[in-house]
Parts: C-alpha cells; structure tokens; sequence
C-alpha cells in the first residue's frame, strides 16, 4: 500500500496496537493496519492465525465470548467522525449496525425472506413499518438478489439456495446501512457459480464501503483485492498491493506461506 | 417422570458453545436518547430477570430453612437420642425414626438389586443384542412408562398385586416389602434405562462403525465395545434410580404395609421415611411426632442431595471426557 | 468362552424384556379391562345431571367431576406460578448469567430438583405451621398452598429445559443477532426464542403433566377426599391423583372400586396426551434443526 495509491484515498479504519485474548492466551500480538473506503481488502492466512479473531474485533463481537480481553486502539470513521470503538463513546449496537458482518455460514433469521431483512430494519433502524417494504426491496437489489426472490418473499428463507442465503445475509447487513462491511469467508460454503455471484456482488459493493474480507483462497485474493494483509500466528507478517498478488513470483512464496 | 439428568441426556442433542453473553455497559454518551432508553429496558429487564433467578433458586434455602427451624428443637430439647432409635412407638413414647430409615434403604436397595439388572437387559437388548427392529419400539414404550402417573402404579398393586402376594404366601396380608419392591422397581426402570440409552447414544458414531467394519456383531459391539465407554451412564442410571426410589411416596405408602419395625423377610410390612411423613401428618399426633418427621424430612433431603451431587460429579467427568478437541 | 457370554447376554436381555414388557402389559391391561367399562358419564357426575354439574348447581355425589375440576384449577394454578419464573430464571442462566454466580444457580437449581416430593409437601405443611404461630393463626392447608408447592417442585424442570435449550442453539447463531446490532433482548425474543420455542414448550408439557400427577405434595398441602368443586384458593379441595389414592384405600363396595378405575384411566390418558405431545414437540425440534444444516 504504496503512499501513491492510498493518497488520494480516505482512511476509514485505524488499528493501532491491537491484542486480543481469550483467557489468557494471545490470540492477536500488536497489530497495525489501515483501511480505506472504496478498497477490498483480503486477509489471508493459515487456521487459527487470527484472522476471524481480528475481523470480530471491528465489531467488538469478541466481546460476547467469555474471557476476551481487547487492548489497544481501533478507530473507526463513523458518519464523518473518529471514534475509539473501546469504551463508551459508540454505543454497541450502533456500532453494529454501521460495521456488519458476514458469517462463514449464512446464519437466517427464522421467518420468511422478507422477515430477515424487516426483522433487523424495524429493529434496529426503528423505520416505521410503511417504509419497510421498499426498504427490503432495496437492500435485495444492492444485494442482486431481487429479481431471483422477487415472487416469493413470503417463502421460508432457508429455502434459498446457499449462494442465495449468503446474499441475502449480505443484502440483510445493507438494509442497515453500514459504513464498513467485514466479510468472513464469504464463499467458503458455496460452490464456483455462487461464489462468482458473492464476488461480483462484492466488488460492486466497494465504491461505497470499505471492505475487510477474510478468504482461504489465494485465486479470491487475486480477483477481490486492493490490498492484502498475511497473517501468520496473529501478526500481520505482509502487506501486498495488487501488483504484488499478480505477480508470479509472490504466488510462489504465498503458497508456501499459506498452503 | 423425567428427572433432571434424564432431560439434560435424553433431550439436548446438540452440544452447544456456551456462550455467555454480558449485557450492555452503560452508555455515556450525551444526546442519543434512544441509546439511552433501551440501555435502561435492558437493565431492567436484566434485573428482572436476575429477581426470579433469585427467587428461584433461594426457594432452595428456604424449604431448607424451615426444615432446619423445625428441626431444631431436637437438638435444643435433646431429643436427638429419642429421635435416632429403634422404636416407634408413639403411644408409648417412643419416637425413634431409625426403623424408617431402615426401610428406606432396604425398599431403595431391593427396588435397585430387581430393576437395574432389568434395565441393562433392556439397553442392550435395545442396542445390540436383539433384533434391530424391535428396538424403537421397546424404547418407545419404556418412554412411555416415564408418562405414567406413581399412583396408578400403587393404585394396580393395591387391587391386583397386593391379593397375589397374599394369595401366594398365607403368613402375609399381602402389603409387604415384597409387594413395595415389585411396584417400585417398575417405576424406576424407565428412568435407569433412558439414562444408560442417553449415554450408549453419545457413543461416537465413528466407533461403532470401525466395530463393524473390523466384523463385530451389534452383539459384540455391545459388550466389549460400547459397554465400557459407557460405563458412566452405568453409575449415573444405578444412582438416579436409588434416588427415585428413596424419594418415592405414594407407592410405598398404598403397598409396603407401614408397620414402623425393620424387616427380617420380604413378606415383613415396612414402612419408608417418606412414608413416615406422610402418615404423621395425616393423624395430627404430638409435637414429638412432627419431630420426628422434620428429622425424617432432613434425612431425605440431604439422601438425596448428596446423591445429586454425587451424580453431577460424575457428569462434569463424563461431559470433559466427551469434549472432542 | 466369547461366543457363550454373548449367548447368556442375548439370552439374559431377552428375559429382561419379556419380563418387563409382561409386567407393564399386565398392569396396563389390568388397568385398561376394568377401567374401560367404567368410562360414562356416571363416572364422572353420579346421579347428577352433567348440565347441573358444570354449572355447579348441584353436588356431585359419587362422581369425579369434583375432583377432576380441582385437578385443572389446581394445575393451572401452578403453572401460573410456575412458568414465568422457570422461564425467566433460565434465560437469565442461559444468556446473562456467568462464572461463578452461574455455579451457584445451577446448584442451587439441581438441589431444588433433587428434593423428593414428600419433602416439598414437608415445607408446604412447616410454612402453614409457621404461620399459624406468628403472622396468621387461621393459616389453613389450601389450594393455594398446593400450588405453590407443585409451582416449586416442577420449576427446576422448566429451568433446566429453557436453559439448556437455549445453550443447545449454535453458538454463531447466538451472535447473529448482536452482530446486526439488536439489543440483547431483541436478540433473545425475536430471534432465539422462537427457536428454542419447541423445546421450551415440550418442558412447559412435561412441568404441566408432573403437576397434574402428583400426591405426595397435595397430600400435605390441603388436598381432602370430599370438598366438591373448589371454592376458593384459600379453601380444601380435590384432586384426582388423590381420589385414586383414596379409593385404593377406603373403597367399600365395587361402585368405588370401579370409579377407582375409571378415574385411574382419566388420569393416565391425561398424563399420556400430554406426554406423547411432549415427545412430538421434541422430535420435530430436532427435525427441523437438521433440516436446516442439510439446506446449508
């Protein structure tokens, strides 16, 4: 992440010194990271080198484990304004609703299509209940998946395909309007044709986002990202541009470090 | 019906994270009045919540309280040799409660010597040793058992079992240690087999499938495979049965007799602490005799929870040993 | 020497089934053939017109009604008592409660489950005395006395069931809500409690059928052969547990007998409806979980 690149760029996160651990056991070891809004940047790395852990940490879901300790600094650029995630200063909920996140799984809601996305907006958002239809209407198209859901939003969300309940989970997040979207995996569970669709659906996202995406796959890496961050054992031991995944040579040397 | 581990065993499939989610500390931030309503609903509803848990779980000290208050005067009075000896004789003077206590534990012991053999017929039959097949069904029913109410048990003896006895053996009347431990064990089989079921079930799959494919038969699975790993569930069923049935009432007040003497044979009348209780109360005698049934009511209390314990120890072992890593 | 061990455990398992399975055919039948003749409208009004019953105008003489109406209320009662407390105590134990105070309730709760019935009876009986010294002399064993010590006796069970069915629902599916930002409220009613509703449900079934079935406590707790309906909570009633009970003691002629069996049936289908609904709602719970892992 070159100083030419990210120039003109505004930072919307700020990580400074991050340790995070459950019950006593280091999970994430000082780190420092950066990231900007209009930019996909993918996280990769081995099993259990934090990256899941780090991600949680912009939302402050760690905290709901038993045992989680947080120390350091994470701010986050919320509506204009830099805000210290830690202590009071954001409200936890409304922390929640402007970062979302996407599960390695898609979690539903219980209820029907439309419920997943009216459940959060009532609740959180507080729309009165006329202007929830077209709200919901609205977050399926961002998520491109209205037109395939359509006719049928009173149906049983689980019956959607995989792909399908993994947009809708992303489209469920943007019905919220946030301002930073954490992605975990987000096609891990999904075979190649819904996994393009998640990945378009992503990059069509990053103009008005900035994006944190985890990702086992190196090719994903390669198709999503601006900037890639290599952890290994709760550091970040490399930070690559895109050039820098394109080319050859650093396949190599990832593969190993990775795979 | 269920008894606490029988639900947590039998019904939870599923071994969840655990994962305790805090509330949400106060905010302080100025001008969100909608932040600042809902964090005051959740501490509300926080502390609502924290009140009935409270109430819940002080109901505990309570029974144990009023147990102890008017168990006291035993010991203030020095009654505790009166109480604790052989004799019950009201009449006469004589409060011992010890011929109960007797009772107690040789209903409990033969109920247990006649429906754990049973119930391990039954498990494995269920689980190896019999006709697949028949093996839903006979649980299903054994389920079913579960549903049925003490005193139609006692109720049935009374008017079918209780004849036989007397029928069969001419020096007895027919309400008898016999009689009790018949009924009695009928009762608690369901719960010593649903227990020892519940912890065959958590086998690992996997384990039953390398028997198999090593040529075991479910028989053999069974025995040298499943059964030692599931020895936990052995101890588990054995103590929960010897609980139901030292905590039973109806049954053995309607079948054992109540004749306040410790048994030389099975055809002896006995009478059971909780039994005891019942009777005492229910004939509204001197204040020596509510003694003597605070005590009893002491005695089974701490019986049954210490067997509680007991069982919860074994548990805690089981669940660590299960944990996969 | 292995083949012969396997022979005597086959051999032994199904002699334990035969036993078994002829003891409560035995018993069940014995049950079903006397009862059966007995189920009319006689049996639970006597002479009385059934109209007349229900509308309590007139007594009933030799009949069940009485005691089946005092069951009902009785159970209902008790649920009222029970179940908001058990349901909210094991939401607080499931989703709000930690270390060591979360110990301490789960003890408190397993000792509470563990208190044979007599024994609940017992505190019921030593509360009445109680009062009787101090606060109230006219203190008398009621209904409402009864239902507050079933009310105790099945709320470990609603407890257990509510707690452990919620700790049974995947612990990502707990986070989901909180990560949208729901409030830890919102997050337990709109989106894990209509999960864990079966099984939550099922345990209200089961605390529901133990207090229905129950003697030991309303034998100390105000219960009596001949009160007719309920007149007031603080009043003796009947219940059919204890009618069954009565009858197997004090039956003096086949009439009474046969009521004593006809009421025995009412109570076992009761007892059994509710279980087998129980054991539905269960069943389908896991159903529908497994459904949903299948679709992911």
């Amino acid at each position: 992440m070159g100083p030419k690149e990210t120039g003109d760029l505004e930072p919307t996160v700020k990580v400074a010194g991050l340790r995070v651990g459950f019950a006593g056991r280091e999970v994430l070891h000082d780190l420092n990271a950066e990231f900007y809004r209009g930019r996909v940047a993918v996280i990769l790395g081995r099993s259990g080198s934090g990256k899941t852990t780090f991600l949680r940490a912009l939302n402050r879901i760690n905290d709901c484990f038993p045992g989680s300790a947080t120390r350091g600094s994470i701010k986050l650029k919320l509506q204009g304004e830099w805000r210290d995630i830690d202590g009071d200063a954001v409200p936890l909920t409304e922390l929640r609703r402007r970062v979302g996140l996407v599960f390695q799984t898609p979690h539903l809601l219980p209820g029907s299509i439309a419920d997943n996305l009216a459940l959060p907006v009532k609740l959180v958002l507080g729309l009165p209940r006329r202007d929830i239809p077209a709200k919901v209407a609205w977050a399926l198209k961002e998520a491109h998946l209205w037109e395939e859901v359509q006719d049928r939003l009173d149906a049983p969300a689980h019956t959607l395909s995989g792909g399908q309940q993994q947009r809708l989970c992303l489209a469920r997040l943007l019905a919220l309007e946030p301002e930073i979207l954490l992605v975990d995996e987000p096609t891990a569970s999904l075979d190649f044709r819904s996994s393009q669709k998640v990945e378009e659906l992503l990059l069509s996202l990053k103009d008005r986002y900035t994006i944190i995406a985890v990702s086992h796959s190196l090719s994903q890496a390669r198709r999503l990202a601006d900037a890639a961050l290599i952890f290994r054992d709760g550091s970040v031991v490399q930070r690559l541009s895109r050039e820098d995944l394109q080319a050859p040579d650093t396949l190599q040397t990832l593969l190993e470090e990775i795979f | 019906m269920f008894q606490v581990a029988v639900i947590k065993d039998i019904f939870v499939e599923r071994p969840g994270g655990n994962v305790a989610l805090f509330s949400m500390k106060k905010s302080a931030s100025r001008g969100q009045k909608l932040w600042q309503g809902r964090e005051h609903r959740q501490t509300l509803i926080k502390g609502l919540l924290l009140g009935a848990t409270i109430i819940s779980c002080g109901s505990v000290l309570a029974i144990l309280g009023f147990l102890c208050y008017f168990a006291i005067p035993i010991f203030s009075q020095g009654h505790l040799g009166e109480i604790f000896a052989w004799e019950w004789r009201p009449f006469q003077g004589r409060f011992g409660i010890l011929p109960m206590v007797a009772g107690s534990l040789c209903l409990a012991a033969a109920a247990m010597c006649l429906a754990f053999p049973l119930a391990l017929g039954i498990c494995g039959f269920a689980q190896g040793l019999g006709p697949k097949r028949l093996g839903r069904p006979l649980l299903g029913l054994i389920h079913f058992m579960t549903g049925i109410p003490t005193v139609i048990y006692g109720f049935v003896s009374v008017i079918f079992l209780v004849p036989l006895v007397r029928g069969l053996f001419t020096q007895s009347s027919g309400y008898s240690w016999l009689t009790a431990t018949l009924t009695l064990s009928l009762m608690i089989l369901p719960t010593i087999v649903l227990v020892i079921q519940a912890q065959l079930e958590q086998v690992d799959a996997r384990v039953r499938l390398a028997a198999a494919a090593l040529g075991f038969s479910p028989a053999q699975t069974l025995l040298w495979v499943l059964a030692p790993l599931a020895s936990r569930g052995f101890w588990a069923g054995a103590v929960l049965g010897f609980s139901r049935a030292i905590g039973d009432t109806i049954i053995a007040l309607m079948v054992a007799g109540n004749a306040a003497q410790v048994p030389h044979s099975f055809l002896d009348s006995i009478r059971t602490l909780t039994a005891h209780i019942a009777l005492v109360v229910a004939t509204d005698s001197t204040s020596r005799a509510y003694q003597s049934i605070f005590a009893s009511g002491l005695i089974l209390f701490g019986l049954t929870a210490a067997v509680n314990l007991c069982l919860r120890r074994l548990q805690a072992g089981a669940s660590g040993a299960t944990r996969h890593d | 020497m292995i083949k012969g061990i396997t022979f005597l455990a086959q051999a032994f398992s199904w002699l334990a089934v035969v036993v078994t399975l002829g003891a409560i055919f035995l018993f069940l039948g014995f049950l079903g053939v006397r009862g059966l003749d007995t189920l009319n409208l006689a049996l639970f009004f006597g002479q009385t017109s059934p109209w007349e019953a229900i509308t309590a105008q007139l007594p009933v003489w030799h009949g069940i009604w009485p005691a089946c109406v005092g069951t009902v209320v009785l159970v209902l009662l008790s649920s009222l008592l029970a179940i908001p407390l058990g349901l909210a105590s094991g939401i607080y134990l499931a989703q709000y409660a930690g270390g060591s105070w979360k110990k301490w309730f789960s003890l408190a709760v397993e000792l509470l489950a563990a208190i044979p019935s007599i024994v609940m009876g017992l505190f019921g009986f030593a509360l009445i005395l109680f009062l009787r010294k101090t606060l109230a002399p006219q203190a008398n064993t009621c209904l409402l006395l009864s239902a507050a010590c079933l009310a105790l006796l099945v709320l470990p069970y609603l407890i257990l069931m509510t707690q452990t069915t919620l700790e049974a629902l995947p612990g990502e599916l707990r986070l989901v809500g909180l990560s949208l930002g729901f409030t830890p409220w919102q997050n337990l009613v709109q989106v894990l409690l209509p999960l864990a509703g079966r099984g939550i449900l099922s345990g209200v079934i089961l605390a529901v059928g133990r207090a229905a079935e129950d003697t030991a406590v309303i034998l100390l707790t105000g219960v009596v052969a001949n009160a007719g309906l309920p007149a007031g909570i603080l009043d003796k009633y009947e219940a059919l547990p204890f009618h069954i009970f009565y009858l197997a003691a004090e039956a003096r002629s086949e009439a009474e007998l046969s009521q004593g069996f006809g009421a025995a049936l009412i109570l076992l289908i009761l007892t059994g409806a509710l279980f087998l609904g129980a054991y539905y709602l269960q069943s389908t719970l896991s159903k529908a979980w497994d459904q949903k892992k299948l679709v992911i």
